[in-house]
């Protein structure tokens, strides 16, 4: 497997690398994204109206049972799909649903397999209205993420916590406020599971951007996040946050701290968010 | 002996084997004369340029009647083929409306209309050309239709989360992507192609390999016929080879594992 992390020296002036983030407020700052009301279930009987704040720079985890409707509430904050009703509101001002104004990465490979790494993210900032085509910009980013000597590969050529590192990547090129990340643990082994959080954590220190991850998995939520909303589904329901207040980073922290934190969430999880709202 | 050399002696092997074996029949069940020629009239037949008795021309021009005007037959069709599919796409009651004209002209009722081709436009070179267009377009069409279709969603999302524009999702995304089943159909439509100026010739289009095939068949020299369709085999087999040589180096991605 390749190492991605290999070239932390590499990191934009002012950046910090995984094992220092002291200088980040705990749980983030102002908020960054606000929605209220949001109904995206496609299903009527799933219907639901969702409320979320997320701090800026903090890693957010919206933790909930498959077909709870994360996916799609991911996907219209993404601005890909849009809400039968709601609004969502970034940096404190209305954003329009259906245009996509945060970065993002799905759950399936979305990585261009006739291009490489590095054709991949300059692709992304050579198309769309806000063009800024830039070699040395993707460059830098690929190589604060230690990812500058697969520069030339093609995703298939990747081991898969690689290649989802370099969605990421993609995902962050164009500078968005906020990432949305869906299911980026899915279909990996508890090795490669391992390896990505290790990166997920310490990309988040060196980038600075406000991370909001949605899994079906508790214990991501309690390995990365500073918070951890739990999501039920039919209808739709988001809990009120649990702050995960451990140190960072968290590869070898306390076993038993993260374990009586996984069993608060999994109450509120078999519970459901309704009680543990009252 | 890597791979390729062990295949490419064993070819070699198997053809020799075969004209052995054509040259032990016809020297020992001796057919009469104009049944089955000799290999060794058929090298002579290709030694003297493949004339008829009483022509004067030689192989070399009959091979660019044929291949020059498959070739561009081809290339008409193939581009007309592509850009019909493309402009189809963006409007779906429309492909629909084209559809079913689509199906019937895209297999084997399109070798069949060769003569009503010829009927329309003539027995000149013009025809020729449009028949071999006529073959290449149709599965052009209907491959420019598949390929475009074949991104998947997760992918155009990407481009959507990109704020990439339709003309923008066409050429970086779909037609991409689309090559794969561009460069397939574009290496079939050529045996069609050329099978479309053969059929031109035999029928009696002048001034190519066909006719010149043809005219031997019709004076009874098998040898020279052999040797026209001994040209026509291996350059169209060069062709058709290089057509596949460049359809694996603009989609060495096709086929690798995509992974999750």
């Amino acid at each position: 497997m390749v190492s991605i992390s290999a070239n932390v020296a590499d990191s934009k002036p002012g950046a910090t690398n995984g094992t220092q983030q002291d200088d980040r407020p705990p749980g983030g700052g102002a908020p960054i994204l606000q929605i209220r009301g949001v109904s995206c279930s496609p299903q009527r009987d799933a219907a639901g109206t969702l409320d979320l704040d997320v701090r800026d720079g903090e890693f957010f985890c919206v933790v909930g049972p498959p077909r709870c409707g994360k996916t799609a509430l991911m996907r219209v904050l993404a601005g890909l799909d849009i809400p039968s009703s709601g609004s969502m509101l970034v940096h404190g001002r209305p954003a329009a649903w259906g245009v996509p104004a945060l970065g993002f990465t799905l759950a399936e490979n979305t990585l261009f397999p006739w291009l490489t790494v590095r054709e991949n993210l300059s692709l992304a900032l050579s198309v769309g209205r806000r063009r800024h085509a830039d070699p040395w910009h993707v460059d830098a980013l690929l190589g604060n993420f230690g990812l500058l000597e697969v520069a030339k590969w093609r995703p298939d050529a990747l081991p898969a916590p690689t290649r989802r590192m370099v969605e990421l990547c993609r995902a962050l090129v164009r500078d968005p406020p906020l990432v949305l990340l869906d299911e980026p643990f899915h279909g990996l082994d508890f090795e490669d599971r391992n390896a990505l959080a290790d990166e997920l954590e310490r990309v988040w220190g060196i980038c600075r951007k406000t991370f909001v991850l949605f899994t079906q998995n508790i214990a991501v939520g309690v390995r990365l996040a500073d918070r951890v909303s739990i999501m039920s589904g039919r209808p739709a329901r988001l809990a009120v946050p649990v702050a995960v207040p451990l140190p960072r980073p968290r590869r070898n922290g306390s076993p038993q701290e993260q374990a009586d934190l996984m069993g608060h969430l999994l109450d509120i999880y078999e519970s459901g968010p309704r009680d543990q709202a009252a | 002996m890597n791979g390729t050399v062990r295949k490419l002696l064993l070819g070699a092997a198997g053809l020799a084997g075969g004209i052995v074996c054509w040259a032990l029949i016809q020297r020992l069940l001796a057919p009469p004369p104009g049944i089955l020629p000799s290999p060794w009239s058929v090298v002579r037949a290709l030694g003297n340029g493949f004339v008829v008795a009483d022509a004067d021309e030689n192989w070399i021009p009959l091979v660019a009647g044929t291949f020059g005007i498959g070739l561009a037959g081809w290339m008409v069709g193939g581009l007309a083929g592509i850009a019909v599919g493309a402009l189809l796409i963006a409007c779906r009651p429309v492909e629909d409306l084209f559809r079913p004209w689509i199906a019937l002209f895209g297999g084997v009722t399109g070798v069949a209309a060769s003569p009503l081709v010829l009927y329309w436009g003539g027995f000149d070179v013009g025809s020729k050309l449009a028949l071999a267009a006529w073959l290449t377009f149709f599965p052009l069409v209907r491959a420019t239709l598949a390929g475009l279709r074949a991104a998947p969603a997760c992918w155009h999302d990407a481009m959507r989360g990109f704020l990439a524009s339709g003309p923008e999702t066409f050429l970086r995304l779909r037609l991409p992507v689309a090559l794969p089943s561009l460069c397939g159909a574009l290496r079939g439509a050529w045996t069609l192609a050329l099978v479309g100026v053969v059929i031109a010739e035999f029928l009696g289009v002048p001034g190519g390999l066909g006719a010149q095939i043809s005219q031997h068949e019709v004076a009874f020299d098998l040898a020279g016929a052999i040797a026209g369709l001994t040209v026509l085999g291996v350059i169209a087999t060069a062709i058709a080879g290089a057509l596949s040589w460049a359809e694996r180096e603009v989609t060495t991605w096709v086929g690798l594992p995509q992974g999750i």
